[in-house]
């Protein structure tokens, strides 16, 4: 029976290593060489999420003011309308699907909200996947950097009201440059600034 | 080896050559698995194979996000120690991830390392078993004689 144990036990351990884990650099950097995390799928369920938090039917009905995607901790910040109360605006952060603060908008009611709102509809957030592979072709176009090199990757989505128009800037990064791709909401590239 | 021996009434453990064996029911057979699953998640888990939590992959990730990743974070509690935390997470072809967390495997893992135990102890009980002859059709030992060798047989037989 000894003999039995210690073959078990040697079989196990000639059988494992010290391998299989990687450390939280080594990590990020798998995430940078794919393109760094953006996708449609989170970014439409957190604005359900939103859409749930203010009293909104769906996350496509969702009145927008501003938005701004971290894909590299996957957090959605969004200013929106509430659903449930028109004319009060929320800043709702969703990290990982789950709410991570709501913050009331004060005097919010005193602004213009049918002016400078935009539905979640009517932005490219179902086009984000493309938007990132875009933005990525067209910023290493202007650095001449390599887009498959492995090393250049979106790090941030913002929607923001520039003199009254909804805009979608997309900001880039490589390890020796930075630089913002800016979209209209229907998706068209509008340009590169470094 | 004293005392009569049941062979179905549980599995036998001789830690020493000559002492009196231990004989584990039902109950110290959950018992004892237990311990040696946790034991093995210990060693294998979190000291040796932290990716062995890959192989759950099928399990927690997703078609959308198939690649599982162990991650560790190091942490200096205070100068001289150093903690680690591992997570698992699932990665998809565009750099999206979902965290597992470490619970939800560790749990996983160590539900099977206690089948494995089950096993193991379930073997080790069934080669005791066949050793002392107590299994129909297996390797019989010869009874150890306590007489000196040449000494003949007394009038009185125990």
């Amino acid at each position: 029976m000894t003999r039995r144990a210690c073959v078990v036990v040697l079989s196990m351990l000639s059988l494992t290593a010290c391998v299989g884990a990687v450390d939280r650099a080594d990590f990020d950097a798998e995430i940078r060489s794919r393109g760094g995390g953006v996708a449609v799928d989170w970014v439409s369920d957190a604005l359900d999420v939103v859409a749930l938090e203010v009293g909104a039917t769906s996350g496509e009905a969702l009145q927008i003011i501003t938005m701004t995607i971290t894909p590299s901790s996957r957090t959605t910040l969004v200013q929106t309308r509430r659903g449930d109360r028109e004319d009060f605006v929320d800043m709702v952060a969703v990290r990982e699907g789950e709410i991570l603060s709501v913050t009331p908008q004060q005097n919010a009611d005193r602004l213009p909200l049918d002016d400078i709102t935009i539905a979640a509809a009517d932005l490219p957030i179902g086009d984000v996947d493309r938007l990132a592979d875009e933005a990525i072709l067209a910023f290493t176009a202007d650095t001449g950097e390599d887009p498959d090199g492995g090393d250049v990757f979106v790090s941030l989505i913002q929607v923001s009201l520039i003199e009254g128009v909804h805009i979608v800037d997309v900001s880039v990064e490589s390890a020796r440059r930075t630089g913002t791709v800016r979209f209209d909401t229907d998706g068209g590239l509008i340009g590169v600034t470094g | 080896m004293s005392g009569d021996y049941d062979p179905t009434a549980g599995v036998t453990v001789s830690a020493v050559a000559g002492t009196t064996p231990v004989r584990l029911g039902v109950f110290g057979k959950i018992l004892a698995a237990l311990f040696l699953a946790m034991m093995l998640t210990v060693l294998i888990s979190v000291a040796i194979w932290p990716g062995e939590m890959k192989l759950l992959a099928p399990l927690f990730c997703t078609d959308a996000q198939p690649d599982a990743f162990v991650v560790t974070d190091s942490y200096q509690v205070t100068p001289g120690e150093t903690s680690y935390n591992f997570s698992m997470y699932c990665m998809g072809p565009r750099g999206d991830v979902t965290n597992v967390g470490v619970w939800k495997p560790y749990g996983t893992l160590f539900g099977i390392h206690l089948i494995i135990s089950f096993g193991i102890i379930a073997w080790l009980g069934s080669g005791n078993d066949s050793g002392s002859g107590g299994k129909p059709g297996g390797r019989k030992r010869r009874a150890r004689s306590t007489r000196p060798p040449g000494s003949t047989a007394g009038p009185f037989v125990s």
